[in-house]
């Protein structure tokens, strides 16, 4: 029999042989396999691409031994390239086995299962020329919208991404479709040029649609208020945020700032906080792989753990870290599914994935209604974070002022948000019962690392320094 | 099984052009955390990135017009064997496509040698990750006060050819030593971190003991660091805040941003209004430069590597694009951007960071996030650390924001003589601008 690469839907069984095989060198192996497929189609005003992207795909073969995790990563789908890969990682990872105490890993629970996100329209529902209509009929939107706009961008793009993961005690596939509508504004009044960008990103199949058409007129709108804005006094000020803002805000606050590998790194003042108030009583920060249909959304993380909820934030008060499977057995916490690659050529950390405030009790007019004086942010386009010194940075690209409790029209552009976090935590005087989430953001772990993630929450009334 | 590709696109009549790179990439990694080894890795990859043109006539409001459509797609060991089926949805999709014509990067000039590789990765990788975790080790242990928290070493090591149909070809070879680390300084009130992250050709560029000892300083003082104040003040940008700082002038030089709308700057317009005492901004586009980041030998479309003028005095000279941009307007492809260099000032150090009036001056280095707005060219950026400098002498300051309009910021800028090389920067070590706006205390 020729050795040709095996197929991708056929690895979960040599991968448990190749498990099996290292574990006999070594007390922990682990083997995780990863393929993805696509297609992008973006229509511009000055040009179209339709990009199909054929399944590739990769292994992560991995091996524990004792105090440190070894692994070989490859393309080379072979069986024959696999099995050497095994036996050298294990060989490898044996020759620095240290003497003395070793760590003992927990492979979880026997479970064999496939797990699938069936989409309401599946991802081969929509041919290319229909993808390029929908995406057509974005740009002609927001070109429809304004004399104003210089270029204009629709995007639909579809997204599947596969996983096996197998280890002593688990045997797991999932199938993780997802689609992106995109819509992007270049607008100009001769002398200056200003940008909006908007979306949706669901883990669904092109159900998902709809989403741009409908907002475009208001976007552009928005756009062309923009070339006008002056930047805001710096200060202080009372602030409502947009679930949006209160997305990023609960992303860099407190999301990054309980990924438990930075604890151990000794990263985070998390560590030293666990149990402690960090904010105001109408604080809940959430963590959640298994909210339905968001793009952050999985059945089991990069090392194998099955998905849950987690509370970051209970009432205030720091009550859970985000863990991957190193971080979890050194520092002896409860493992979360939060162990997530940027592909299958990089190592796993402790990563977030749907991550939002809870939604509280007000309604978001009451929220702004509280406000004498203050700035209304919508438009965050990035954040970062400094879990060590609890500082942070949100940017956005409008700050609407509120007196007496209402918007009054006057913009203000660009706005950036700074502070120490549990002041600005600690500030949150009001929650609404509102919720939305938005996942068209990627995420990194300092400076590289991208994976997919979502961020959001209600509308937060809050007080922090602007600029 | 790169020939079998050739063999397939060069016997497509249906195809007007078409290009492929084979990548073949080696890598090993280390995670160390505190004094001890987290994890150890090693990724290899063989991959085809195929990219095919069609180019046929249509017709547009009664006249007949040439247009191409394109599709690129990547294919590896598992995938190839569907190559055909691969190309045929890549046809269908290029034939959906009609965007003003182009094709292929033609011969042009000869391709440069530029040192990309260095001989100790190739001769053994794992070694060079154990001379700069030890360099790093020894750097630690020598400041007082400072321990390691964290630090990641990447050896990468890329192999790959590229083939056109219009006959260019030709092989690159490349080595890249990239990383970060992070130093905790230990004080009454706790600790304070100072990140750094690394990337170059060669472990001897990377100065790892230079990082760690300006990175550790900075650790220290950290740990006293108040708020600026808020106002208008002379702000000094060195060290990574420069890393950036140019985003929004290349943005304006950018043949791809021109086409798709995003500038309205005009070739031989004044970018920069620059005042009378203020340093004329001349920068260059540089991918030849030896073991640089940004050096190539060929950019992805196939083009040669080259060093051009884009800013002279202050003026859009030549923009910077790629050959399928070059092509549609009808100016000379430089290829993709490469190591930025702008021409040094004349001023001392010590001259820039003098304040000149009873107002305070502020050497701003480290920033959460600092990159201005490629369109707009507005920036803002958390403040990490700078120094507030003084006649009553220079205290560590961290929080807060620095704000600004790049045209603003660059017109009244002054450059140091003294010179900095960093991953994808060469010029001034010291940029002093003048009446940007601080959010503090």
């Amino acid at each position: 029999m020729a050795d040709t690469p095996i197929s991708f839907d056929r690895l979960g069984g040599i991968l448990a042989q190749i498990v099996a095989l290292m574990e006999k060198e070594v007390p922990y192996a682990a083997a995780l396999g990863l393929r993805r497929q696509g297609t992008r189609v973006a229509v511009s005003s000055t040009q179209s691409s339709v990009t199909p992207e054929p399944a590739t795909a990769g292994v992560v073969l991995t091996a524990f031994n004792g105090a440190c995790f070894f692994e070989i990563s490859t393309n080379d789908l072979r069986a024959s390239a696999l099995e050497k890969a095994g036996t050298d990682l294990a060989r490898w990872a044996a020759s620095q086995r240290p003497k003395g105490a070793q760590r003992e890993l927990d492979p979880g629970q026997p479970l064999k299962k496939d797990f699938r996100i069936v989409a309401k329209q599946a991802l081969d529902s929509l041919d290319l020329k229909d993808r390029l209509m929908r995406a057509q009929a974005i740009r002609d939107a927001l070109v429809a919208a304004s004399p104003r706009v210089r270029n204009a961008t629709g995007v639909v793009a579809d997204l599947l991404n596969e996983a096996v993961f197998i280890n002593r005690a688990k045997h797991l596939t999932q199938s993780l479709p997802r689609v992106e509508e995109l819509m992007q504004v270049v607008v100009s009044d001769g002398k200056s040029t200003q940008s909006l960008f908007d979306g949706v990103s669901r883990g669904a199949g092109f159900e998902t649609l709809g989403h741009c058409v409908p907002l475009a007129a208001q976007m552009v709108a928005d756009t062309e208020r923009l070339l006008t804005a002056p930047r805001l006094e710096p200060g202080f000020y009372d602030i409502v945020t947009h679930p949006d803002w209160s997305g990023i805000l609960a992303h860099e606050a407190f999301g990054h700032g309980t990924e438990t590998d930075m604890y151990l790194k000794d990263r985070a003042k998390g560590k030293e906080y666990m149990g402690k108030r960090v904010g105001s009583e109408l604080v809940n920060l959430m963590d959640d792989p298994t909210l339905p249909g968001h793009s952050g959304t999985f059945f089991f993380d990069d090392e194998g753990a099955l998905a849950s909820p987690t509370q970051i934030l209970k009432d205030g008060v720091l009550v859970s870290g985000m863990t991957d499977y190193n971080s979890a057995s050194v520092l002896g916490y409860t493992r979360t599914a939060n162990g997530r690659r940027e592909s299958w050529e990089r190592k796993a950390y402790a990563r977030m994935t749907n991550t939002f405030f809870a939604p509280g009790t007000s309604k978001p007019s009451d929220v702004i209604g509280g406000v004498e004086n203050g700035i209304y942010l919508r438009y965050a386009s990035n954040g970062m974070e400094d879990p060590q010194g609890w500082g942070i940075q949100c940017e956005g690209l409008w700050g609407e002022e509120i007196k007496k409790g209402k918007l009054t029209g006057k913009i203000y552009s660009p706005v950036i948000m700074t502070g120490f976090v549990p002041d600005i935590l600690a500030s949150i005087s009001a929650v609404g019962d509102d919720f939305e989430i938005s996942g068209t953001g990627y995420c990194g772990k300092g400076h590289k690392e991208w994976v997919k993630n979502t961020t959001g929450g209600p509308h937060l009334r809050l007080r922090a320094r602007l600029a | 099984m790169l020939q079998n590709i050739i063999d397939i696109l060069e016997h497509d009549e249906r195809l007007s052009g078409w290009q492929v790179r084979e990548a073949r990439r080696k890598s090993e990694q280390w995670f160390l955390n505190k004094d001890g080894m987290e994890a150890k890795r090693r990724v290899e990859s063989l991959t085809w990135e195929i990219e095919i043109l069609v180019t046929r006539r249509v017709k547009r409001k009664e006249a007949s017009v040439s247009v191409t459509g394109s599709a690129r797609f990547v294919v590896d060991e598992a995938s190839i064997a569907g190559l055909p089926k691969h190309l045929e949805d890549a046809l269908a999709a290029a034939n959906l496509v009609e965007n003003e014509a182009y094709a292929m990067t033609q011969v042009g000039g000869a391709v440069p040698r530029v040192e990309l590789l260095d001989p100790e990765i190739v001769k053994d990788a794992g070694a060079v990750l154990e001379a700069a975790s030890e360099q790093l080790r020894i750097a630690v242990v020598g400041q007082a006060g400072i321990r390691l928290a964290a630090a990641e070493f990447f050896v990468d090591q890329t192999r790959s050819f590229y083939l056109n149909s219009q006959g260019v070809e030709a092989v690159q070879e490349s080595g890249l030593l990239s990383g970060e680390c992070v130093l905790l300084a230990g004080g009454p009130q706790g600790e304070s971190e100072v990140f750094r992250a690394f990337k170059r050709r060669r472990l001897v560029d990377c100065s790892l003991a230079t990082m760690v000892a300006e990175a550790a300083d900075k650790s220290r003082r950290r740990l006293s660091a108040g708020l600026p104040k808020t106002g208008t003040f002379d702000v000094v940008f060195s060290g990574e805040a420069l890393d950036h700082f140019f985003a929004w002038v290349l943005n304006q030089a950018s043949g791809a941003s021109a086409y798709n709308r995003m500038t309205q700057a005009v070739v031989g317009s004044k970018l920069i209004e620059t005042a009378p005492d203020a340093t004329p901004l001349n920068l260059w586009h540089n991918a030849c430069l030896p073991w640089a980041v940004g050096s190539y030998r060929v950019d992805a479309s196939g083009t040669p590597a080259c060093r051009r003028l884009l800013i002279e005095k202050g003026a859009l000279k030549q923009r910077w694009m790629n050959d399928r941009y070059a092509q549609y307007l009808k100016a000379a492809a430089t290829g993709e951007l490469g190591t930025i260099e702008v021409e040094a000032g004349t001023f001392e150090v010590a001259d820039l960071l003098r304040p000149e009036s009873d107002r305070p001056l502020y050497h701003l280095t480290d920033f959460s996030y600092f990159e201005p707005n490629g369109m707009t060219g507005e920036f803002s950026g958390e403040i990490r650390f700078g120094e507030e400098i003084s006649k009553h002498g220079t205290v560590a300051v961290k929080g807060g924001s620095v704000s600004g309009l790049s045209a603003h910021a660059l017109a009244g800028a002054r450059f140091s003589a003294l010179l900095d090389t960093r991953e994808r920067y060469s010029g001034p070590a010291y940029i002093r601008c003048q009446g940007l706006t601080l959010a503090g205390g």
